[in-house]
């Protein structure tokens, strides 16, 4: 009796509450690879100078000063950028693998209780 | 709307199938299914390799089995969590949903025994812990479960409203409704804040280790910092070349600890540096270390991303004032690398310079010949550069008042000083650690004893580190004892040994010095049965702690004529209360009759103060102030705060703890009525209130400082019959100091009858016989040992025929 109502009661819970829970698990996860490799800022601040390293503009006239400027700016605005979009690219990468991880899981938890039937059903034929 | 009895129904099958199944077990099987099931597959691998893809139906059908099994575990485990952690978003106040029903512990314990739900609280897991906390043991526990009671049932427990009801709210439920169960505890000892503070302990460490295995929740995965966020901060070489991080003490500052009042500074420091302008801090506390604390914890809760989110990224650093003084000796050099920093770290835009002891450096900075606050005020009014100065009270003062306008720049947040309660709530969590490292335990009374103990004994370091400070020793100590439980008792035994000061648990010696304390007075001090057990009665409240704590042990006036045993009472009760005579400070208060003399006791600007150095040297002793009512007023106000608080505050801004002490002041102010009044024997309640009434006539003393007093003693003249006991106890005394030297004194008591009427003076009380027993015997001894008429460790015989008439004349 006991058995039937635990599994009249688990049944229930895997076809409701889990499925909730499941996806609040996915949010969470999700909310924190976008946190962890900082996905928004590096996003908005994609062409910014690397750790802010820039040049004083100098005089206009003095042509030399104007280049290293000109130079080192850029180059610093482009260490920058690669570097930020290396760390968003694994951020996205990251975001795939846990969608499709969780895609794959919330099929197989749909079936999980028949799986696990036909497993241990099918697993006793070969065995005997 | 929930009821008790639905959700008892809801949890009951999942509790019913751990109580068959542990959470521990459901693990265990759960790893073994794993592991075969991998083995299978493994094998079936190989097998195919070797066999050209062959295996046996047998190994494919173990390992399907076995998959089974562990999904079948991994499935039920889900459930069992499901339940486990229902409502726990709600507990820890992360959620908003409304959650009202039971939390798993709760209901877990109610469906225990739903007819005795006090049975089920003392004997579950949590309950067990909580009266373990609270110093009783299982023969307690069990003898009031087996005694005549009224029930609780647990349909009576009431659901919270808006959150999970935990077994907090059942144990405190019970406390309150219980009534056989909270005599139980009233008899044990047992306060409600006791209880309470132990019950909170016991399930606040619970679900500390049960949000750790959330690790799927946002608040712990929230514990995590971004990688990419400092790519957008700049560095600023110089600054972090003449820095370092912030560090407390010799602890990282993940290792430190804050209570209520210092995250209150926190959140105050936070919105300071979260302003558009001018968002500078100067942090005013007792020491610059406690400062740094609460810098650490600022940083550490922005790195946690658990900080105002405007302050996002930002790091401190500590500049390295001394490091940078030694560096650059010219001005130039000197400001050039200040202007440097300072350009470096607002174009980094997120750094906090934090400079400690800044009016020091501001004239260390004078002395070579920089303007520090001329030079760095463009760059406080940025909002890429914040700047937290740290000063002391003692010197907080001269800098508001040398620099006002750069002092405008600051906020300023004073360190709030820490109370018991918050510091039992810094202690909790390191006593567990401690335990746990350790295999020790603490009764939560314990806790409570080095709070308070901590905070009323311990005059060393600020608090709540002290406190913390014992706690570490007293962990070690039972560790190296081989005696685990800490109690109460533990901690008194330890800061008494510490301090020579007798707390906790009055017992064998010390009860009977007390119970017999007028009697012991007595060996010493002749007469003055009224002063002597008055001086009694308060020492014995103050040993049982029925005085405030806030104040010194004890405080008396003495009030008589000279020579009557006021310094020798002083003198027997340091004996008595520190061990040792030499625990007795004298002030001779003639010296501080002037006004401007408050300076020379509390500290002016060429040094320290005499009380204030003498507190700190001897901060457990008999306080003597002599002739207390020739002192000026001023000082006289100093005393009134000292009686009232126990402590003052130094002119350098530090507070100095005056509660280990006894204070006595001495005054002969009204010694004349006091004479008067005894000769003709009035009753001594009512000579006392006229002798006060007078000196407050007289105006020597204001009556706030009087009844500031525990006791105001009035010493009685002296008549023939005590002051030949006084002779007595002087010739004691004298026979030996003699002995010491080698000689024994044999005084008859014919001589000490004629000594004791050559020194009897009414106006000198003790003092003249003092006097004669020094001018007649103390003369005769010498110049029998000088003329060699007695050998060392010969018998000094002396009677009335060994003077001439002339030698009794004095």
């Amino acid at each position: 009796m006991f058995f039937l109502t635990i599994v009249g009661d688990y049944i229930t819970w895997h076809y409701s509450t889990a499925l909730l829970s499941f996806v609040r698990i996915y949010k969470n996860l999700w909310w924190f690879l976008t946190q962890f490799f900082s996905i928004p800022q590096l996003s908005v601040s994609l062409l910014a100078p690397y750790k802010r390293m820039t040049e004083h503009r100098g005089s206009l006239l003095d042509i030399e000063a104007w280049v290293g400027f000109f130079a080192i700016n850029v180059m610093s605005r482009l260490l920058g950028f690669f570097i930020r979009v290396m760390i968003i690219s694994a951020g996205l990468l990251s975001l795939l693998v846990l969608s499709l991880g969780a895609v794959t899981t919330y099929a197989l938890w749909l079936i999980a209780p028949f799986l696990v039937v036909f497993c241990f059903t099918f697993g006793v034929y070969l065995l005997f | 709307m929930k009821t008790i009895s639905t959700e008892l129904g809801n949890f009951r099958p999942v509790i019913a199938y751990e109580e068959v199944l542990g959470r521990y077990s459901l693990s265990v099987f759960r790893i073994i299914f794993f592991v075969i099931w991998l083995t299978c597959v493994a094998t079936i691998g190989v097998s195919a390799v070797y066999n050209n893809g062959a295996y046996t139906p047998a190994l494919l059908g173990s390992a399907l089995i076995f998959f089974a099994l562990w999904l079948e575990q991994m499935l039920l485990f889900s459930y069992h969590n499901s339940f486990y952690f229902r409502g726990f978003d709600s507990i820890i106040g992360s959620g908003t949903k409304n959650n009202q029903g039971l939390s798993y512990e709760a209901a877990q314990l109610l469906l225990k025994n739903e007819d005795d739900v006090t049975g089920a609280f003392m004997t579950s897991v949590l309950g067990k812990e909580v009266m373990a906390r609270l110093g009783l043991t299982v023969g307690d526990i069990n003898s009031f479960l087996g005694s005549k009671r009224a029930f609780i049932k647990a349909t009576d427990i009431p659901l919270q409203t808006k959150r999970s009801t935990t077994v907090y709210d059942i144990g405190t439920y019970l406390y309150m409704y219980d009534v056989d169960y909270k005599l139980f505890l009233e008899r044990a000892v047992v306060t409600s804040t006791l209880y309470g503070g132990a019950l909170e302990l016991v399930i606040k460490a619970y679900i500390a280790h049960k949000r750790t295995l959330r690790f799927w929740s946002r608040d712990q995965l929230s514990h995590h910092s971004g990688i990419g966020r400092e790519l957008s901060t700049g560095i600023p070489f110089e600054l972090e070349r003449f820095s370092t991080q912030v560090m407390s003490g010799d602890q990282i500052i993940t290792d430190t600890h804050h209570t209520p009042a210092q995250l209150n500074t926190v959140t105050k420091i936070e919105q300071a540096l979260a302003r558009n302008r001018a968002a500078n801090v100067i942090l005013i506390g007792q020491s610059i270390d406690g400062a740094k604390d609460i810098i650490a914890a600022v940083e550490n809760r922005i790195g946690r991303g658990t900080g105002l989110n405007a302050l996002a990224g930002l790091s401190f650093r500590v500049l390295d004032t001394e490091l940078l003084a030694l560096n650059f000796t010219t001005a130039a050099d000197l400001e050039e690398e200040l202007l440097t920093i300072c350009n470096q770290a607002a174009e980094a835009g997120t750094h906090v310079i934090v400079i400690p002891h800044l009016n020091n450096f501001i004239t260390r900075c004078n002395d070579i010949g920089v303007n520090l606050p001329e030079l760095i005020d463009v760059y406080l009014t940025l909002p890429t550069l914040h700047v937290i100065g740290i000063e002391t009270i003692r010197d907080e003062r001269e800098l508001r008042n040398g620099h006002p306008a750069f002092m405008s720049r600051f906020e300023e947040i004073v360190l709030e000083d820490t109370n018991t309660l918050d510091t039992i709530t810094v202690l909790e969590p390191i006593a567990l650690r401690q335990e746990k490292r350790r295999g020790v335990f603490f009764t939560y009374d314990a806790l409570v004893a080095v709070a308070e103990m901590s905070e009323r004994y311990l005059t060393a370091g600020t608090m709540p580190e002290r406190a913390i400070d014992v706690l570490h020793t007293l962990a070690q100590q039972a560790q190296k004892n081989g005696s685990p439980r800490i109690t109460r008792a533990t901690v008194s035994t330890y800061i008494g040994d510490v301090t020579g000061i007798p707390v906790g648990e009055i017992a064998g010696d010390e009860k009977d010095r007390l119970l017999n304390l007028e009697h012991i007075l007595h060996e010493r001090i002749i007469g003055q049965d009224e002063a002597v057990s008055a001086i009694s009665r308060t020492m014995r409240r103050a040993r049982v702690d029925i005085e405030r704590t806030d104040k010194p042990i004890g405080s008396f006036l003495f009030l008589g004529p000279t020579g009557v045993g006021k310094t020798e009472t002083a003198k027997a009760l340091a004996h008595t209360f520190f061990g040792a005579e030499t625990n007795m400070i004298r002030l001779d208060m003639t010296e501080y009759s002037a006004e401007h003399t408050l300076g020379y006791l509390i500290g002016d600007e060429n040094g320290t103060g005499t009380l204030t150095d003498m507190l700190h040297e001897h901060p457990y002793c008999v306080l003597l102030l002599d002739e207390f009512e020739k002192a000026a007023e001023a000082v006289h106000d100093l005393f009134l705060q000292i009686l009232d608080e126990g402590y003052f505050t130094s002119t350098h801004g530090t507070k100095v703890n005056a509660r280990n002490t006894i204070i006595i002041a001495t005054s002969n102010a009204g010694s004349d009525l006091i004479r008067k009044t005894t000769s003709i024997r009035a009753d001594v309640p009512k000579l006392d209130t006229d002798i006060i009434n007078h000196i407050i006539e007289t105006r020597v003393f204001k009556p706030e400082l009087i009844n500031r007093f525990d006791s105001t003693i009035i010493f009685e003249p002296l008549d023939r019959a005590q002051q030949g006991a006084v002779a007595g106890l002087m010739l004691a005394e004298l026979t030996e100091r003699i002995l010491k030297r080698g000689y024994y004194l044999i005084v008859t008591p014919a001589l000490l009858e004629k000594l004791a009427d050559i020194g009897y003076d009414p106006y000198a009380g003790g003092r003249g016989i003092g006097r004669a027993l020094q001018d007649v015997l103390e003369e005769k001894i010498a110049q029998k040992i000088l003329r060699g008429d007695v050998v060392v460790g010969g018998n000094l015989h002396l009677d009335l025929s060994d003077f001439a008439a002339a030698e009794l004349a004095v």
